[in-house]
């Protein structure tokens, strides 16, 4: 492609974007003759590159609105919202032909009906819009919009037309002679409730020609007016073509071409100088090595020379890195447009705040956050920020905010998006939990409020009823989720109901490279996260775990700890050779406040791994990206968030739901319990708070007491086997403490745990009439299982 | 007319076109992962690019079994952030430039999963091929 369209495509696309920020910054201030001939600056730029290769529709375009701006700084006609809508709609036809200039002729009726609407608004006669009301009203008439009446003699200028519009927002006014020619001294009546002294100061009128009027001077007044017809002001129409850009733009037919733009960066000069020095340095370090080698040199002698090429590649790493770094403003500054736009749309009023644009993220960073980004906020305003009536009553400023901010911390970035709107309600989200069918009623009850919140990232899932253009769709957030995992990055939800919202994304500044242990599984390599694993356990070699095989998850018992297993294969549907559980080794990883055991076949090593881009065809839930070896092999990395989901696994592992017969049963879990002979014993796994195996020389007597210490706190122990008659037969010594979730601090002692069991919930307990056991359960394969009552052994543990 | 690699696998003889082959390659060492759908016969590191190989037969017929491969064709990304894909080719014929007007469409009697990675197929007097669609390749996702 022609380089100089090329380069005519990048610069107009840079201008579209400022000429679009500068716009929203003059609509706020339009006094500011700076901002509007830089405005002005932006279209003319456009049009002069556009008019080099003949692009009649952008040259028209941009011509028009340079000239509108020019009109704006000689106040020749009034400005209006319908001005922005229109300036705004330009800006951004402009962007789209700018986008696709091989296809121009499809936007030639467009743009040309926008150059015309633009002209139009320019040919509104001054003044029109300033011609309120000027029917005969009497003095109590007018006192029902407000309680003071000013009349002010003024000179008819065009500050006085600019003031005017301002006026009327504060004040309704009453008469205003339209006849009144540029110069001539003219009195105008208002109402308002506003003092004196405050209409002076907000539109700098003189104070001595502004009084104050009584209903005998207002009557004397309007004796010798005429009735003046009401002049309707042509705005209905001008709004409708506000709109017109809106509507789907024309789509250029398939077989045109697309001009297609490589990306581009700017980096500056001197990081490409320093870039080229140190490469420089590498050939000299590599040919210092490859001459050395020749030379037969020993070991140590080539160790320092490859250090020396260790330096100079990671000072490599850390400048093209430097040379991907972006400001985040470069993202930030698209929202006040969406702000702007989405605020007018729904009728309400919010300002934009933003900190920290000036902070530098990686190109992959700044790319992705986007949309993450552009959803969170549209989400804010649509479903944070209330309507300005609600916001009132609340008792709250009718003008919401939504702030945006950027900073960094210890090795990440932290993008925050707060609003101080009616926040999330946990209830409402558990509730519609339950109507999308994602959970049933009893699982939506017991989860925490921030687990119901997180919901939200559901796909499909969405709180609006009505499905609006913002949002309601339910795809957002999960967008946001999916963008983010491809981040590494946390999400945050801190949400007060009726105070606000916050989204917290906290993410790697270092995305590119991450610390991964590698593992392997029968032949495959799997690369986890460092930062994820917690330890490795090898069941064989480690006395303090085994493993248990229950109903359909596997549990591996890690000191004090249920946790279950999770085999890879098993979740990607792939088939592998069944191994023993008991001999095998596990990677303990935690994701959250959950913990899962992955079993592995070996743990090959750590290395510094290089992050690639996920492929479309792998399953996002099991792999969050992949990566090249230091032997240039492609390994995955495991999404350990993922696989939890995969596996089913929340931290309320208790309840397990099965599908038999297309029938769901419900189970129970229960934790099967060694003493003496008897070997059945049950006890709820819901009661069960921890499990430690002690020595029992570690028991403390009190009297006819026992106590166990766990950390600071004292546990009543009861033995279970004194109560119902059992004799312990623990010989080493070591016995397991049961501590029993409840009011009262207690344990129970028995002598070995041995499974979890899982029984349908639908079985009744025979009940045996025997202190301290609620009766026996018959589960499945001929099992009884005689459970404990555990309200006994906590009122046992408080006496 | 349009310049075309013809390459075999299986027993069928395909066509993608050259402009859309970045490089026809023979690797060494490539890397299964599970989970992967079973058209994507695993991945290999290019220069530092990672290429998903992707099995024709699979992709049509599911029931295929794999054979072992000669060549991997690797197509041309329409853009940077598209994922670099390859064909698993058992061998590679030569380049034909085709007359557009021996071109025509698949019958409609092959199956529906045969008909949305080969539209077209050419036919002449001396060479018969499936054209594949490459767009449709390149924009394999997970299902």
């Amino acid at each position: 492609m022609n380089e100089f369209l090329e380069l005519f495509i990048q610069e107009s696309e840079s201008n579209v974007k400022d000429f679009e920020a500068t716009l929203l910054k003059i609509e706020s201030n339009y006094t500011d003759e700076q901002l509007i001939s830089d405005a002005m600056r932006f279209a003319h730029s456009i049009k002069g590159g556009a008019s080099f290769f003949e692009y009649t529709q952008i040259v028209r375009l941009a011509h028009s609105l340079e000239d509108i701006l020019t009109k704006i700084t000689k106040n020749e006609f009034t400005i209006d919202d319908t001005l922005f809508d229109l300036l705004l709609a330009g800006s951004d036809l402009l962007g789209r032909m700018v986008y696709d200039v091989a296809n121009l002729e499809a936007y030639d009726e467009e743009s040309k009906e926008l150059s015309n609407k633009l002209s139009e608004l320019q040919n509104r006669k001054l003044g029109n819009d300033t011609a309120v009301v000027a029917n005969q009203v009497t003095y109590q008439e007018a006192l029902t919009k407000g309680a003071l009446v000013y009349r002010y003699n003024v000179e008819k200028s065009n500050t006085l037309t600019t003031n005017l519009n301002m006026l009327k927002d504060v004040a309704e006014i009453i008469y205003i002679d339209n006849d009144a020619k540029e110069g001539d001294i003219t009195p105008i009546i208002f109402v308002t409730d506003l003092k004196k002294s405050f209409i002076k100061a907000l539109f700098k009128f003189d104070r001595k020609d502004m009084i104050l009027i009584k209903e005998d001077e207002f009557n004397e007044f309007f004796k010798g007016v005429a009735p003046v017809q009401t002049i309707e002001v042509p705005q209905t129409e001008v709004k409708e073509v506000a709109q017109a850009p809106k509507e789907t733009p024309k789509k250029p037919a398939a077989t045109q071409t697309k001009v297609e733009v490589e990306e581009t960066v700017k980096i500056k000069v001197k990081v490409l100088d320093d870039l080229l020095n140190n490469v420089g340095e590498i050939v000299l370090s590599r040919n210092n090595l490859s001459a050395l080698v020749g030379q037969g040199a020993d070991k140590s002698t080539l160790e320092t020379a490859l250090s020396n090429l260790t330096r100079l590649t990671s000072q490599l790493q850390d400048q093209v890195m430097m040379t991907r770094m972006r400001k985040v403003g470069l993202v930030f500054n698209k929202f006040p447009r969406v702000i702007r736009d989405l605020s007018k749309q729904l009728g309400k009023k919010i300002t934009l705040e933003m900190e920290g644009q000036d902070v530098e993220l990686d190109k992959t960073i700044i790319d992705l956050i986007h949309d993450p980004l552009t959803h969170v906020i549209r989400n804010s305003i649509d479903h944070g920020i209330e309507m300005p009536d609600v916001r009132e009553k609340a008792g709250k400023d009718g003008q919401g905010i939504v702030n945006l901010s950027a900073t960094l911390d210890s090795g990440h970035a932290l993008i925050k998006v707060t609003d101080d709107g009616a926040g999330i309600n946990a209830d409402f989200i558990r509730k519609k939990i339950v109507e999308k069918e994602l959970l049933d009623q009893a699982s939506a009850d017991v989860l925490s409020d921030s687990q119901a919140i997180n919901y939200i990232f559901e796909p499909a899932f969405s709180t609006n009823d009505e499905v609006t253009d913002i949002s309601g769709r339910g795809v957002g957030m999960n967008v946001v989720k999916t963008n983010l995992d491809q981040l590494n990055a946390q999400i945050n939800i801190d949400t007060e109901v009726g105070k606000g919202t916050t989204f917290t994304f906290k993410i790697p500044l270092t995305i590119a490279i991450i610390n991964g242990v590698i593992v392997k599984f029968d032949d495959h390599q799997f690369i986890i996260p460092q930062s994820a694993v917690k330890e490795f356990v090898d069941v064989e070699l480690n006395d303090a775990c085994r493993v248990d095989k229950s109903k359909d998850v596997d549990f591996l018992y890690l000191r004090d700890e249920i946790i279950p297993i999770v085999n890879i294969f098993k979740l990607a549907n792939e088939d592998f050779e069944e191994r023993s559980l008991q001999d095998s080794k596990y990677v303990i990883v935690q994701s959250g406040n959950i913990k899962i055991a992955l079993l592995v076949s070996s743990i090959e090593k750590i290395e510094e791994t290089l992050i690639k881009k996920l492929p479309n065809v792998l399953k996002r839930e099991l792999y969050s990206s992949l990566t090249i070896s230091s032997l240039g092999e492609v390994i995955p990395i495991i999404n350990t968030e993922g696989l939890l989901k995969l596996a089913g696994i929340n931290d309320k592992q208790t309840r397990k739901v099965e599908k038999v017969d297309e029938e769901i049963i419900e189970y129970d879990s229960y934790l099967q319990f060694i003493i003496g002979h008897q070997k059945n014993l049950m006890i709820p796994v819901e009661k069960v708070e921890r499990l430690i195996k002690i020595d029992v020389n570690d028991l403390n007597r009190v009297l006819d007491d026992t106590f166990y210490y766990v950390q600071d706190t004292q546990y009543k122990v009861i033995d279970v086997g004194e109560i119902i008659n059992l004799e312990s037969k623990a010989e080493d010594g070591f016995r397991h403490l049961i501590l029993i979730k409840g009011e009262t601090k207690t344990g129970i002692l028995v002598d070995g745990i041995s499974t979890t069991v899982n029984i349908p919930t639908t079985v009744e307990v025979q009940t045996v009439f025997k202190e301290g056991l609620l009766g026996s359960l018959k589960g499945e394969n001929d099992f009884v299982g005689v459970a404990i009552d555990t309200d006994y052994f906590l009122r046992k543990g408080g006496m | 007319m349009e310049s075309y690699l013809f390459i075999d696998i299986s027993d069928r003889t395909y066509a993608v076109e050259l402009s859309k082959v970045d490089e026809v390659v023979k690797i060494e060492h490539f890397s299964k992962i599970p989970g992967s759908p079973n058209y994507v016969r695993g991945f290999f590191n290019l220069r530092g690019t990672i290429v998903t190989m992707i099995e024709m037969d699979s992709l049509i017929d599911k029931d295929k079994e794999v054979s072992d491969f000669d060549h991997l064709v690797v197509l041309h990304t329409r853009n940077n952030d598209e994922d670099k894909v390859a064909i698993v080719a058992h061998q590679i014929k030569d380049v034909y430039n085709l007359e557009s007007e021996h071109i025509q469409d698949v019958p409609d009697a092959e199956e529906e999963a045969f008909k949305t990675f080969v539209k077209h197929m050419y036919v002449d007097n001396e060479r018969s091929a499936y054209i594949i669609d490459i767009d449709n390749v390149l924009d394999l996702k997970e299902d």
